[in-house]
């Protein structure tokens, strides 16, 4: 059995026609909200054929369960989840449209706005007069220059914020000495005070559910947006952190096969069940690099993967000593064999300087906030020195494969005296005494690093812009990073305890975007999150890892230990972060457009299944149509004008199934969702 | 009008275009045209390591001889490729593998030139600094996949995230002006090479002409009206930047299939490439030159590649035809950039990730460091052999060991920086594009005018 809309958003005192399949014979059913037959006027009400009338007020717990139940069999039901929100305002313009910095009184023009609306301009509340339905009044003071999105959020259990309409801000007096090029400021853009969010404790909205699991996992699929609702994000996070890792294994039948591999990766993060611990491991990855253009078989790859995975909710301080003895960055970096001087050809500096630069420390020195510390003469302060780099190679001297052998990746690199420098050693204002043995070197190594003052800023800029959003103000870096020193319980480098401070973030889960939010989805998780959300599988052995070669996301196979893109990469002259825009140009779009086209119409049905029977449902509706791809992929946030034209091409096709692929097609491609916000 | 108002100006025209806004980037850029006249670099990166001591050859008899005594059986002329006689002004004698038939002729028009035993150094070193590991070396030198990346990177003495192309572009971004076309642009999969620090790099397909799928429908205004709400929907604001930019990227993708599906099945150029992958890539450079001034682009640089240049066993013949399709390529796209009228604003070079062991082993040649590349371009000062011709002895004063694995004698850093110094890369930028040029001596090796 399955009901019609599986899932849908009510305004309170609205009514919603659900329809149920019943495969059943006899086929008679009866209807519940919340397990209440034909409902109440708390949780809304329910008619024989289907019609749910939402209560007059939003129920404290908004999120209700409408049930079809069968007559005939007591053990044969479905189930819907509807989200009774307060009215969607609209807001068609502002009076006046250009205001000057300072105190300011604006007239907000549109509809259904409701007693106690509240308008904010770029997501900061001001202080809000109703007047009627079609208007409220802020009268407050706004100091900053710029263009910014005015809202209108109809407030309460339910809340319900509008499409934005911009606003101009001029600079007030006095007016700034011209400047003839405006540079721009290299800081990010401080964020506004976020939009009060239900607490991580309990249910959430659907949107804030599907924004988390775009966060926390590979993209939510149907069924995880409406749990996490119910249950609350840390009740899902509990969860996850409980579930046992999913196994990482060579491929099968052949396991010299580096192409099935990569197929099995794709297979492995659309379907496993530890999304979180995979979603952080891959994020991890982008830090820790490993790649198949050297490491060329996947017995090579396994190692680095296993790291990953297993200290996703562990400690960094493991991952630094457990990678630096790993077989996998043993070959790519070439610490394997590294010796002393004069024992074969010395000591290797190549994983000496990225364990610095790209894995712990960074080439300059951050203030607790991610921001750079500027030096006397206003320029960066490096963080080491060519000199620190030799002394630590000379440290890291010793480590041979398993058993001395050329290579062997079944076990961890493992030390060989004779090869070890036994000199006193100094860097980084660290130092190892003379004599010690290769091991013992390593914990001076990783302790060294791991205390390093750089390190919790370097880990959290860089594991919010992989899990979150491009742009973090300096005060969520600086409060991820605190976590990263003291997890509460005073233990430093908890990736458990790091995850969860990104991931519960006011700012994370701000569900009203400022400017410059959000994160560009790379080629992968774009696809990845596109089969979830459609509840779609992928074969263990697909042939589609080839597709993302040239869109420059070749799977486990990065161009350099610099990964794919670089966390540090901006939009071009401009300011602002978009490390995915590194490998977002236009044939890399065209060809990311055309993947998704073909998997859409089918090309791939080979190897992907796409379950696209809540939009077949609704295809003849475009009204419906539109609202079932709105809130599979945006959650409900697909603004009026996407709508209209999503309207106008769909009405424009000759059946069903292509207004289904033009719905899909058009929303999964457009700015709206390649930009996850 | 400053040229920031002006720009501004445009931006401003451009958005008020609306749904024209297909035409936007080039329209803008016809508007936008001043400044320096074009140029560009093209790279051909042959893969897998050229053995470039038989790609050119000395024919004087001392170290022809030397050369014949250490090649044995695999040196030229042999019964598969014979040599084609080159002179430099000087009266000093080579011998150019057969297999470069095409482009031998663009010598004696001095349109074509060899750079010889170049490879990647951190500094320059001699044998006995080699041997005694005294001096900073390229990690992990004879190592395809470190040699293939530090040659991209132009960085050997540490990891880098961009490449030397991408950088140069950096350096020369002024003078693209507004224009939003990539200027670093591989036609061979996205490549380290290109990527820059401020600049966004691109990749183009051969014969991809950036249409969308899934758009011929039945009936045709179903096709239509799918087309047309996809670009609709480009132009909306949500308040995002990174939407915005998003938006602007297919945008642009937009723009510039119109642009080379409007140039027709040929390309609009005359000139018959070969139809091999290289001279498909080579075409696709020239169209994209042809589309300069709709671009608005006044520097670009370009990377295309041929692989098979691993040539451990079954040199001979390999080779041979290897390099004819490389000269047969690269002659179709001089020819073409004659067609264009610009051949003296191209620059077409060949790089590889290392050259081949003197010695053979057996019927091939294993990897090596230093090699001999060709240029080609009517800038180029041709007709000539640059930088320092090696010794040809085993163990000898430029051997690495003892096999005849050469310590180059001019690094990638001083060959890159006259090209970029051509390219427009002002002298105080050469170390952001080059980090180590400055531990050599000699920046400009002179064969370009």
């Amino acid at each position: 059995m399955a009901v019609y809309h599986q899932t849908a958003n009510v305004e309170r005192g609205a009514s919603r026609q659900f329809t149920a399949y019943v495969p059943l014979s006899p086929n008679t059913i009866y209807w519940l909200v919340n397990d209440v037959p034909g409902g109440n006027s708390t949780v809304g009400t329910v008619s024989s054929t289907g019609v749910y009338t939402a209560p007059a007020a939003v129920p404290a717990m908004n999120v209700v369960t409408l049930k079809a139940q069968s007559t005939a069999y007591p053990d044969k039901f479905a189930t819907a989840t509807i989200t009774v929100t307060q009215p969607v305002p609209w807001v068609w313009s502002t009076y006046p449209t250009s205001v000057t910095a300072g105190p300011i009184s604006v007239s907000v023009n549109g509809s259904a706005f409701q007693p106690g609306a509240v308008a904010s301009i770029n997501g900061v509340a001001m202080p809000t007069t109703y007047v009627s339905t079609t208007k409220v009044m802020i009268s407050g003071t706004f100091s900053t220059a710029g263009t910014f999105p005015v809202r209108v959020t109809n407030t309460g259990n339910g809340a319900v914020t509008s499409q934005p309409v911009n606003i101009t801000v001029a600079a007030g007096n006095p007016p700034p000495t011209p400047t003839p090029t405006p540079t721009p400021s290299p800081t990010p853009t401080p964020t506004p005070a976020p939009t009060p969010t239900p607490a991580p404790g309990g249910a959430t909205t659907r949107i804030d559910a599907g924004r988390f699991l775009e966060q926390a996992a590979f993209g939510p699929r149907p069924a995880e947006i409406l749990s996490v609702q119910q249950g609350g994000l840390q009740a899902w996070l509990n969860t996850q952190f409980a579930l046992p890792e999913s196994p990482l294994v060579l491929p099968s039948p052949d396991p010299s096969q580096m192409a099935a591999m990569r197929s099995w990766w794709l297979w492995l993060n659309t379907h496993a069940p530890d999304q979180l611990r995979q979603k952080v491991a891959y994020a991890l990855g982008e830090i820790w690099v490993v790649s198949s253009n050297k490491n060329n078989y996947p017995q090579e790859i396994l190692p680095w993967l296993k790291v990953l995975s297993r200290n996703a909710f562990g400690n960094y301080k493991d991952i630094i000593r457990e990678m630096t003895v790993s077989p996998s960055m043993g070959k790519f970096l070439d610490l394997a064999r590294s010796s002393k001087p004069g024992v074969g050809s010395g000591a290797n500096e190549n994983y000496p300087r990225e364990l610095m630069q790209l894995f712990t420390i960074g080439l300059q020195k951050l203030n607790m906030d991610g921001s750079v510390v500027l030096g006397a003469n206003g320029q960066p302060v490096p963080t080491y020195t060519q000199e620190d780099v030799k002394q630590l190679a000379l440290a890291l001297t010793g480590w041979v494969y398993y058993q001395n052998q050329w290579e062997n990746f079944t076990a961890d690199m493992e030390p060989r005296e004779q090869n070890h420098d036994t000199s006193a050693k100094s860097f980084l204002g660290c130092n190892l005494p003379a004599g010690q043995t290769t091991t013992q070197d390593l914990d001076g190594v990783v302790n060294c690093l791991f205390q390093h003052p750089n390190l919790p800023p370097f880990v959290a800029v860089r594991m919010i812009r992989f899990l979150a959003h491009s742009n973090p103000s300096p005060a969520y870096v600086q409060r991820v990073a605190n976590v990263f020193v003291n997890n509460g319980s005073g233990v430093r480098g908890d990736m458990k305890a790091v995850v969860q401070a990104i991931l519960l973030d006011t700012e994370a889960r701000q569900d009203t975007p400022t400017p410059t939010y959000g994160k560009l989805r790379e080629p992968l998780l774009h696809y990845i999150n596109l089969v979830r959300a459609l509840n779609g599988s992928v074969t263990q052995n697909n042939g589609l890892p080839y597709l993302f070669v040239n869109m420059g996301q070749s799977i486990l196979t990065t161009p350099s230990v610099f990964s794919w893109f670089s966390p540090l990469f901006r939009i071009p002259q401009t300011a602002i972060y978009g490390p995915e825009f590194q490998i977002y140009s236009p044939t890399e779009a065209v060809l990311r457009t055309n993947l998704i086209s073909d998997t859409i119409s089918g090309q791939y049905n080979g190897y992907i299944t796409l379950d696209l029977s809540p939009f077949t449902a609704v295809a003849g509706d475009t009204t419906q149509l539109i609202n079932a791809v709105d809130q599979a992929l945006l959650y409900g946030r697909m603004s009026a004008t996407m709508r209209n034209t999503l309207a106008t091409a769909i009405n424009a096709m000759p059946d069903n199934n292509s207004r289904v692929q033009t719905a899909l097609y058009l929303t999964a491609t457009s700015g709206e969702y390649l930009v996850m916000h | 009008m400053t040229n920031n108002t002006r720009r501004h100006f445009l931006r401003r025209t451009a958005s008020a275009m609306g749904l024209m806004g297909l035409e936007r980037l080039g329209q803008m850029n016809a508007l936008a045209q001043s400044g320096p006249s074009y140029k560009a670099l093209v790279c051909v990166f042959l893969f897998g390591g050229n053995d470039g001591f038989n790609t050119v050859v000395p024919m004087d008899s001392a170290p022809y001889n030397a050369y014949k005594n250490i090649r044995g059986g695999l040196g030229l002329p042999s019964t598969s490729a014979t040599l084609l006689p080159v002179t430099t002004t000087p009266g000093v004698q080579y011998g150019l593998n057969s297999g470069l038939q095409q482009v031998h002729p663009l010598w004696a028009q001095k349109k074509l030139a060899v750079i010889a035993n170049m490879g990647l150094l951190v500094q320059p070193v001699s044998r006995a600094q080699y041997l005694a590991n005294s001096v900073s070396l390229p990690t992990n030198l004879f190592s395809h996949s470190d040699q293939t990346t530090q040659m991209q990177s132009g960085v050997p003495s540490s990891g880098a995230g961009t490449g030397w192309a991408g950088r140069l572009a950096d350096a020369v971004q002024a003078m693209n002006g507004a224009s939003t076309f990539p200027s670093s642009v591989s036609i061979s999969g996205p490549t380290l090479f290109c990527t820059g620090n401020a600049i966004q790099s691109a990749s183009l397909i051969p014969g991809f002409d950036l249409s969308l799928s899934g758009m011929n429908l039945w009936p045709q205004s179903a096709g239509t009206a799918k087309k047309a709400g996809f670009q609709q929907m480009l132009t909306f604001h949500n308040g995002l930047t990174l939407v915005q930019q998003a938006n602007k990227v297919m945008s642009d993708a937009m723009s510039l299939n119109s642009m080379l599906s409007g140039l027709g099945s040929g390309g609009g150029i005359t000139t018959v490439f070969p139809g091999t992958s290289l001279g498909n890539q080579l075409k696709d450079v020239a169209k994209i030159i042809k589309l300069r001034n709709t671009t608005g682009m006044t520097r670009q640089v370009f990377f295309c590649s041929i692989g098979g240049f691993d040539t451990h066993g079954a040199q001979d013949w390999t080779h041979w035809d290897l390099l004819r399709n490389v000269s047969e390529a690269m002659r179709a796209f001089y020819d073409a950039t004659v067609e264009l009228g610009i051949p003296d604003q191209v620059t077409t070079f060949t790089a590889s990730e290392f050259g081949r062991t003197l010695q053979p082993s057996g019927i091939g040649t294993d990897h090596g460091w230093g090699s001999h590349h060709l240029i080609m371009g009517g800038a180029v000062k041709g007709g000539e052999m640059y930088g320092t011709f090696p010794t040809y002895a085993l163990a000898g004063p430029d051997d690495s060991g003892s096999r005849g694995a050469l310590i180059p004698t001019t690094s990638t850093d001083q060959f890159g920086a006259t090209l970029a110094k051509w390219f427009g890369v002002p002298a105080a930028s050469m170390a952001s594009v080059f980090p180590n040029i400055g531990n050599f001596g000699i920046q400009d090796l002179g064969f370009l005018a």
